[in-house]
């Protein structure tokens, strides 16, 4: 049945002219009205959810609050200077909005393309010029992280998986990310892993620097390319994510299939025959439950390994998503990253002094308030060699 | 370069302040920054979103705070009062009538960052800041098997001080009650500067009852940092009902009975023949008659008791099962009406009164009637969604493309006086749920009464002999 229909009976007994301008403006206007608009004009229905809002606390950096920002600066109401497009970056791209709005914007997304324009014309916060400075210089989120991780890099042998870490995991847990490597022997299959300090392009293709975020995934592409390997496995949800969401959008084409290491992982369970009678609790990154839509991934390997998973109050597609530093929030305002990971922590120390996490900027995230803090692949190589 | 034009300022702009702020408070918390005294210049009153369109606000502030701390608030308010500056307290900023609006510029603090949980389990109430959001405590109490029973349909998007200070209420209030019911007690700053305790009790006839002096206060009174609310279990078992009467007051005498009877399903909401069509629009037999969804919940021996009264109440109307419910739970925070008619220039807006049984259906003709008379008007219907034994809260929701020849304020305004005066007209409230703010208050004396009204600017007087309380709101 015609849902709309009631439309008809509620304009029964109005004059005909407004009836007949009303259907004027729908049929040459509606179309019209953009997406940022509707924000805009939108009471905010998903900021509960949004990790920027809930923290920094302010209607200006709120999800409507940015909207409305971005919309003054467009229609030309507002100067565009530092201080006015500054708003604008205060976002962890987590996509939490999008779970709850009515049509499914996600914020960032409606921004980004404003963030970009005056990007290009040279206006942004002082704040990020390290950043830009470092992806435009060394291709990467950090100007010092040289190729230190030793491993077995032979790109002539044929090898079953390639494993990517991702910048955060080689700067930060270079003996975690070899461990991981034994994990893929145990479950027969043949891995090698990808040590050079290339980003993804993640937070280039985020702040909206297209021309930039294709230089740097065209030079990753072509390098693990060389590689004859069957599968790409990634612990970090957001190189997962651009490798094997956002690059074909660009035609860059990766040779190997793509997972998560949890995807990967949870396909080969059995193999690892662990029984765990263990207490944790879990943190779920939204890449993976909301872009990858994988929300219960995480719990579920949890449980099938035997594990008291104790849920947090936010998890699954409504998980509490980190500040990381792959997050352009990071890079801008790092006390405010840091409280909203503080935020988190607290919120899963309620739950359990074990924290298990499913990706190595999550645990850089939420390491350092105390407790235990353990990448999923960490987790299992430890239980593996209690045996 | 347009700049931002405010329509409703009645103070020259004060940039003096900022410097005394920051020494005050610590730069962090402080700002002047055009970015913020825009987001903070309005509410959600939907007019002024018409403005927001054209970059018109309805008046910036001179700076906004965020505070984080007792200490922080009592240095503020003196600060405010030794030199006569305006305070306006903010929330979530999802108030729908200019409660909010710093008219005369002054300080905007926003409270959110006074959000601290914490649940007594054995006593059965929760502590929660001002700022709290309402979703993330309704989560937290989930995760902890409570539930407040408090969902406003800006639940979402509005805070625990706010509630208070609007008295909200949500869509299963007929069990639950609005937020005055759930109120135990709760902590201010008020002008001069000094910290309000009221401690919750179960209840407590020690003098006058001082927390509903904040219920409606729209932050006239001081700043509400804290309050405690009752919980609830979370309910152990649901039951779904909806009917189709064959009007309106076949509909409402039904509920009426369920009201006397003493039941208490939590969901009570009568469409009227038009709203009807658009929640029931997967019901053929729906069509022509007046819908009625019912949610009942709690107790699983209580609610089977509530279900018979329920279904006897409604014995002559047909059932309509789950469905339409189900349809109503999926869609009740789906906002979305002034993201899609307000840039085509239609003005949409909601009225929200309470009157008496016996003047129900008079009050309901009249008024839709009314809008429906005034040039410009697109749409106009209702629904019944809180019940009381004693009455029922309309719910009037218009449209409207007003021509050339009469702005959009203009008949926004005509529409909002016809529906005031009908309600005036049969002796009910003008508001039952959203306040008075900047919209209703030049009808406040008219409903209340003069004697109300007075001793209303009497207690303001007593506690803000200056003014700075939201200076200008109800026009007190
Ligand atoms: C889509 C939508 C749906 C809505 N549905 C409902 C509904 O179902 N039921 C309902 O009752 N209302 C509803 N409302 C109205 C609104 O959400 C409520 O009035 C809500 O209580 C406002 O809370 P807030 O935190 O957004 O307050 P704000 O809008 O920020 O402020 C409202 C008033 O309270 C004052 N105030 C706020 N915080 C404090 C404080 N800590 N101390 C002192 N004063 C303070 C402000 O100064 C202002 O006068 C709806 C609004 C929208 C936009
Ligand atoms: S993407 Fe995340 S941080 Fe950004 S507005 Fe949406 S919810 Fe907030
Ligand atoms: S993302 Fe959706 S829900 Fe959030 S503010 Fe924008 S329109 Fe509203």
């Amino acid at each position: 049945m015609f849902k709309d229909k009631w439309v008809i009976e509620a304009m029964k007994g109005t004059s005909l002219g407004t009836k007949l301008s009303a259907l004027k403006r729908f049929i040459l206007d509606k179309s019209k009205i953009d997406d940022l608009t509707k924000c805009a004009l939108c009471p905010n229905m998903c900021r509960f959810a949004c990790p920027i809002n809930i923290v920094h606390a302010r209607e200006t950096t709120s999800p409507a609050g940015k909207s409305r920002i971005a919309y003054l600066l467009r229609e030309n109401f507002i100067p565009v200077n530092q201080d006015n497009v500054e708003p604008l970056y205060y976002c962890i791209n987590c996509d939490a909005c999008s779970v709850h709005c009515p049509y499914s914007y996600s914020v960032n997304d409606l921004i980004k393309p404003m963030r970009s324009n005056i990007l290009s014309s040279g206006i942004y916060p002082s704040s990020i010029n390290a950043l830009i400075n470092n992806l435009k210089e060394s291709k990467c989120i950090y100007p010092e992280l040289k190729t230190r991780v030793s491993g077995s890099i032979n790109n002539e042998e044929k090898i079953d998986v390639l494993y990517f870490p991702g910048c955060i995991a080689l700067k930060y847990y270079e003996n975690e990310v070899m461990g991981a490597l034994r994990i893929f022997e145990k479950i027969g299959f043949k891995a090698s892993l990808f040590n050079k300090p290339i980003d993804c392009g993640y937070i280039a293709y985020e702040l909206g620097i297209e021309s930039l975020f294709i230089e740097i995934a065209r030079s990753l592409v072509d390098e693990l390319n060389k590689f004859d390997a069957r599968f790409i496995v990634s612990p970090c949800p957001e190189c997962v994510y651009m490798l094997r969401e956002v690059y074909p959008h660009y035609k860059i084409k990766v040779r190997a299939k793509i997972y998560h290491t949890l995807e990967f992982i949870s396909n080969h369970l059995d193999k690892l025959d662990l029984r765990i009678s263990d207490e944790a609790t879990y943190h779920d990154s939204t890449t993976l439950s909301i872009k990858l839509d994988e929300p219960e991934l995480l719990l579920d390997v949890l449980s099938r390994l035997g594990i008291k998973v104790i849920s947090p109050v936010r998890y699954g597609k409504n998980s509490f998503e980190t500040a990381s530093e792959n997050s352009i929030l990071y890079w801008v305002n790092k006390d405010l990253a840091n409280e909203i990971n503080k935020e988190r922590f607290n919120e899963l120390r309620r739950f359990s002094s074990k924290i298990i996490v499913p990706s190595y900027a999550s645990k850089k995230s939420l390491e350092g308030f105390g407790g235990e803090v353990i990448e999923i692949m960490e987790f299992l190589l430890k239980e593996i060699e209690k045996r | 370069m347009n700049e931002i034009k405010e329509v409703m300022r009645k103070a020259p702009r004060n940039r003096e302040i900022i410097n005394e702020l920051m020494k005050l408070l610590g730069a962090r918390k402080v700002s002047d920054k055009l970015t913020d005294l825009i987001s903070y210049s309005h509410d959600y009153w939907p007019i002024t979103f018409q403005w927001f369109l054209k970059g018109e606000v309805p008046s910036l502030p001179d700076a906004v705070v965020f505070p984080d701390s007792i200490q922080d608030l009592i240095k503020l308010v003196k600060f405010a009062n030794e030199n006569n500056i305006p305070i306006y307290t903010y929330g979530g900023g999802s108030g729908v009538l200019g409660a909010a609006v710093p008219e005369y510029g002054g300080i905007v603090v926003d409270m959110k960052k006074f959000r601290n949980i914490e649940i007594y389990p054995e006593d059965m109430y929760v502590e929660a800041g001002a700022g709290v959001n309402g979703m993330a405590l309704e989560m937290f109490l989930n995760r902890y098997g409570f539930t407040l029973g408090h969902f406003p349909q800006s639940l979402y998007t509005s805070t625990v001080g706010g509630w208070i200070s609007t008295k909200a209420i949500g869509q299963f209030s007929v069990k639950y009650g609005g937020i005055e019911d759930m109120l135990l007690g709760l902590e201010a700053v008020i002008p001069p500067g000094e910290h309000l305790i009221i401690k919750p009790d179960p209840r407590a006839a020690v003098g006058p009852d001082l927390k509903s002096l904040f219920v409606e206060s729209e932050g006239l009174f001081g700043i509400i940092t804290k309050a405690y609310l009752k919980i609830w279990p979370y309910p152990e078992k649901r039951i779904l009902l909806s009917y189709a009467s064959p009007d309106l007051e076949d509909a409402l005498r039904s509920v009426r009975k369920i009201m006397i009877s003493g039941a208490r399903p939590a969901v009570i909401r009568v469409y009227d023949k038009v709203e009807t069509l658009k929640w029931f629009y997967m019901s053929k037999k729906a069509k022509g008659r007046v819908g009625t969804i019912i949610v009942i919940e709690g107790n699983k021996d209580l609610v089977e008791a509530e279900r018979r009264i329920v279904e006897d109440a409604f014995s002559s109307s047909i059932p309509l099962g789950e469905e339409p419910v189900k349809y109503w739970l999926k869609n009740r925070f789906n906002v979305r009406e002034i993201s899609d008619y307000l840039p085509l220039g239609i003005i949409i807006d909601t009225i929200e009164v309470a009157v008496g049984w016996s003047n129900a259906i008079n009050l309901y003709n009249d008024v839709i009637n009314a809008i429906k008379s005034i040039e410009g008007t697109l749409i106009a219907f209702a629904h019944a969604s809180h019940f009381y034994p004693q009455g029922v809260c309309f719910y009037f929701i218009f449209g409207g493309l007003p021509g050339k020849e009469k702005g959009v304020l203009e008949y926004y305004n005509e529409v909002w006086s016809s529906v005031m005066n009908a309600v005036i007209k049969y002796n009910g409230a003008i508001s039952h749920h959203h306040g008075v703010g900047r919209m209703r208050s030049k009808w406040i004396k008219k409903s209340i009464g003069e004697s109300a009204f007075n001793l209303i600017k009497r207690i303001k007087e007593a506690i803000d002999g200056k003014n700075i309380m939201n200076r200008g709101n109800m026009v007190i």
